[in-house]
């Protein structure tokens, strides 16, 4: 657990720089939109507050293209390689701080904007039928998160398995690696639809709805899968094994 | 007899173009320095990294103390590569803390004695250190370890000559022959002959010579350096 948190905080040091700067960004982006809420139309301050969230995937690929392509670089795989540690332990060690990292940085930022627009959200709620409640709401905004979460970690994971493979050739490494993000996200997707199989017994999530017919507002309950979300999970882990496995065992330095 | 703390057999490697290890046999005795000695190129240090996992065997097999080097714990070898391998943001103590955390068999006590012996300080950035303190570092990091095996990849390259005495000092100094059994890859044969116990030629990735230093000497009437001329003839 040592060596562990010690890789970590070797890989937190390392990239402080990118999180400092990037989380400045954003702070001062959201700061200036705060500022313009007033001045602007109703909605646009709240909306472009958004804009970060579509960044934060780019910056993972980015941290995981680069969490192998820097030791490469510096020749400090050499280093990484003579650890007496397992691949999954150097990998985790690199893969947690970009994630707590995009965790962080997502749900501040949604809570941040949902704060500094209580009023408009009041607004909006207001106009809609009476009858939607708080819970559609923070229902949607869950199930939407844990999507986004998941598209971060698949973003990461790919990424750097696409390196990885790219770094058993010795010329054109950029487009042998983007080839084999188109091809895995592919793969994971047709993967993904076999393994749902295996995951029909979970129960799936409840996520209350509501029509507006003449006749009135009705509400129903549909159901969303959980099978697709627990697929997808169980390929992640495995790609994060096989990356770990690759690095370890398989890449020449 | 000596036994072997590493024997390797029909070791082959190829890189693209480039046949570097063709079938290689060779025991490493335990407990003595062996050197192995060849112009560029010729393999050394593909042994050695495979040696040391750091890149993968094509063919052939390596025992450790007898054990698939597969099977073998890694953490019973230290390995010095020939370039700068340490993260160059760190300081010096953070480098050794890194290690101290990382290596169970690290001495802080041990790596601070060496840092006062080598004229390094601890709060010294790594980026800031000549090509010669970063190889003294190197060294104090390999040598504050309690490994049984200790794999040094050119250790002297590029250093000056008052630098490589004191490398050489303190690697002979901290050498444990009951525990310790030391490889030496260099071209730097003048300082290191008389530490070497076992020497190999290698050339073109296949091994010329391999003999107990003294029995060659004795045998031959040269000194290494002398042989290395006669060898790669």
């Amino acid at each position: 657990m040592r060596s562990l948190l010690s890789l970590i905080k070797k890989e937190i040091k390392q990239l402080n720089i990118l999180f400092i700067v990037s989380t400045l960004i954003i702070v001062v982006w959201e700061w200036f939109l705060i500022t313009r809420t007033e001045n602007w139309p109703p909605g646009l301050s709240f909306g472009l507050g958004f804009i970060p969230l579509f960044f934060l995937p780019l910056i993972m690929i980015f941290l995981a293209y680069n969490s192998y392509r820097s030791e490469w670089g510096n020749n400090t795989i050499y280093l990484l390689k003579i650890l007496p540690r397992k691949g999954y332990e150097i990998n985790l060690a690199k893969f947690l701080p970009a994630f707590i990292y995009y965790l962080f940085l997502s749900v501040g930022l949604i809570a941040a904007n949902l704060y500094f627009h209580q009023g408009l959200i009041a607004q909006i709620l207001n106009e809609a039928p009476k009858i939607i409640g708080r819970q559609m709401s923070r229902q949607f905004l869950v199930f939407s998160f844990l999507a986004y979460l998941i598209t971060g970690i698949q973003l990461y994971l790919i990424t750097q398995f696409s390196y990885i493979i790219a770094s058993f050739y010795n010329r054109f490494r950029l487009l042998i690696s983007i080839l084999i993000f188109i091809l895995s996200h592919y793969l994971i997707m047709r993967l993904g639809g076999f393994i749902n199989y295996l995951f029909g017994w979970l129960p799936d999530f409840p996520l209350t709805v509501f029509m507006e017919s003449p006749a009135g507002v009705s509400e129903s309950i549909i159901y969303i899968g959980s099978a697709p979300f627990a697929s997808v999970l169980l390929l992640m882990l495995a790609l994060f094994f096989l990356n770990s496995h690759l690095i370890a065992t398989e890449v020449d330095v | 007899m000596n036994e072997n703390i590493i024997e390797v057999s029909n070791l082959k490697k190829k890189f693209p173009g480039v046949q570097a290890l063709k079938g290689i046999n060779l025991n490493i005795p335990k407990g003595m320095i062996t050197g192995i000695v060849g112009p560029n190129g010729s393999g050394k240090s593909t042994l050695l990294k495979i040696i040391s996992g750091l890149i993968v065997k094509d063919k052939g097999q390596i025992n450790i103390n007898r054990k698939n080097k597969d099977r073998y714990l890694m953490q019973d070898i230290a390995f010095l590569p020939e370039i700068n391998h340490l993260y160059r943001w760190m300081r010096i103590s953070e480098i050794i803390e890194f290690h101290e955390k990382q290596f169970a068999d690290f001495s802080t006590q041990k790596a601070k004695e060496l840092l006062d012996f080598m004229n390094l300080k601890v709060e010294q950035k790594i980026n800031n250190l000549s090509k010669g303190m970063v190889a003294r570092l190197k060294l104090i990091l390999v040598l504050s370890r309690s490994a049984e095996i200790l794999i040094l990849d050119e250790p002297l390259a590029g250093i000056d000559p008052a630098s490589r005495e004191r490398i050489l000092e303190s690697l002979i100094g901290e050498f444990n022959s009951a525990k310790q059994s030391i490889i030496l890859a260099t071209h730097e044969i003048i300082e290191a002959e008389r530490f070497l116990d076992h020497v190999i030629f290698m050339e073109a990735g296949k091994i010329l010579l391999e003999r107990n230093a003294d029995d060659l000497r004795a045998e031959k009437g040269k000194s290494i350096r002398e042989l290395i001329g006669e060898v790669f003839e």
